[in-house]
């Protein structure tokens, strides 16, 4: 009965066509030549990689000598700076330098209220020696200024 | 006998490189090249695709074969290759889906009534289907008794498994087929 009978039994395979042995030969041989002379990418060479890491480790050696070199050489320019615009400078600046900062890079042997004292002096001496017609407006304003003293400030307080 | 040396004796020559390579790789295709194409040939089901796959197999055959560890033999190490080369192929190219078969390896027998509703194409890809769900080892067995029609003995040489126990796989996986089958068929009707 065909019922009975195995589904694989009322199949019948056909025999695969098979190429020739030339077809073999030609692929064997394009396989070897292709591997052969396989071109090994840039990134997968040995050589490529050992570079790399001789170049990173120049570079981090190289980093790791400049800074000291540019200390130093920014310590040469600062020295070359003259001492007359270092405090012209710092007199323009004046709002914006933390005096608490400022007294710190005042030399030890002088302290904030010997440079107070020989300001007063200075100042005391100034007008012995010069009569108040004689003293420049422009000192004038600039002995306010460094006073911290507006000149509209003054005039209020001379009217009031 | 084989005219081929063993394959224990390829890998080794193999292993020496250069020519001995070459050598060593020509006689493998000499040995197992029409078996592979055939095996590769009933899935990919013209000779196009079938060419572009063997390629690829034995290019992954040369540059694996001096990793390979000899824990199968090296007919089921290519079988293997080739049918995990051939589903990557015709997935990748989504041809898995296709019934185009230039030439279906299956042919109905005359007089079957069973079949009224499919062709031989229909039967074909059924048949593949099947053994794909099969264990690698079934497939093998089924693939290489049913399909390319070789004796017990000469399975047994290329799979390293003895006669007793090919017999029993081969029981099996006919069983698990017609299971298939008979469901696919009856969805069919």
């Amino acid at each position: 009965m065909e019922e009975n009978k195995n589904i694989l039994d009322s199949l019948l395979v056909r025999k695969t066509e098979v190429p020739d042995d030339d077809y073999f030969k030609s692929l064997k041989e394009s396989v070897i030549s292709s591997e052969k002379v396989k071109i090994i990418p840039f990134y997968k060479r040995k050589i490529t990689w050992i570079g790399a890491a001789a170049a990173v480790l120049f570079i981090v050696l190289l980093t790791n000598l400049i800074p000291k070199n540019t200390e130093k050489q920014n310590e040469q320019l600062f020295a070359t700076v003259e001492e007359n615009e270092i405090s012209d400078y710092i007199e323009a600046n004046i709002e914006e330098f933390d005096i608490e900062m400022l007294a710190e890079f005042l030399p030890e042997q002088i302290s904030p209220l010997d440079t107070l004292k020989r300001e007063i002096i200075e100042n005391t001496v100034m007008e012995d020696k010069i009569p108040l017609e004689e003293i420049n407006e422009e000192d004038i304003l600039k002995y306010l200024q460094k006073e911290g003293l507006e000149v509209e400030e003054l005039e209020e307080e001379t009217f009031i | 006998m084989s005219e081929f040396p063993e394959d224990s004796e390829l890998i080794r020559l193999f292993s020496s490189g250069d020519k001995n390579a070459e050598k060593a790789f020509s006689i493998i295709v000499e040995k197992y090249g029409k078996n592979l194409y055939s095996q590769i040939r009933k899935v990919a089901r013209n000779h196009e695709d079938t060419n572009d796959i063997l390629q690829n197999v034995l290019v992954k055959v040369y540059r694996n074969i001096s990793g390979f560890k000899e824990d199968c033999t090296l007919y089921t190490w290519l079988y293997r290759i080739a049918r995990n080369e051939t589903y990557t192929f015709l997935t990748k190219e989504n041809k898995r889906l296709i019934s185009d078969f230039d030439d279906p390896f299956l042919e109905i027998a005359a007089g079957t009534s069973r079949f009224e509703q499919i062709d031989s194409e229909e039967i074909s890809r059924l048949l593949l289907e099947a053994i794909d769900l099969l264990p690698e080892k079934q497939a093998l067995v089924f693939q290489l008794k049913f399909l390319e029609d070789l004796q017990y003995n000469e399975i047994s040489e290329r799979t390293g498994t003895s006669i007793g126990a090919l017999k029993a796989n081969y029981h099996h996986a006919r069983q698990k087929i017609e299971e298939i089958l008979i469901e696919r068929l009856n969805l069919l009707k």
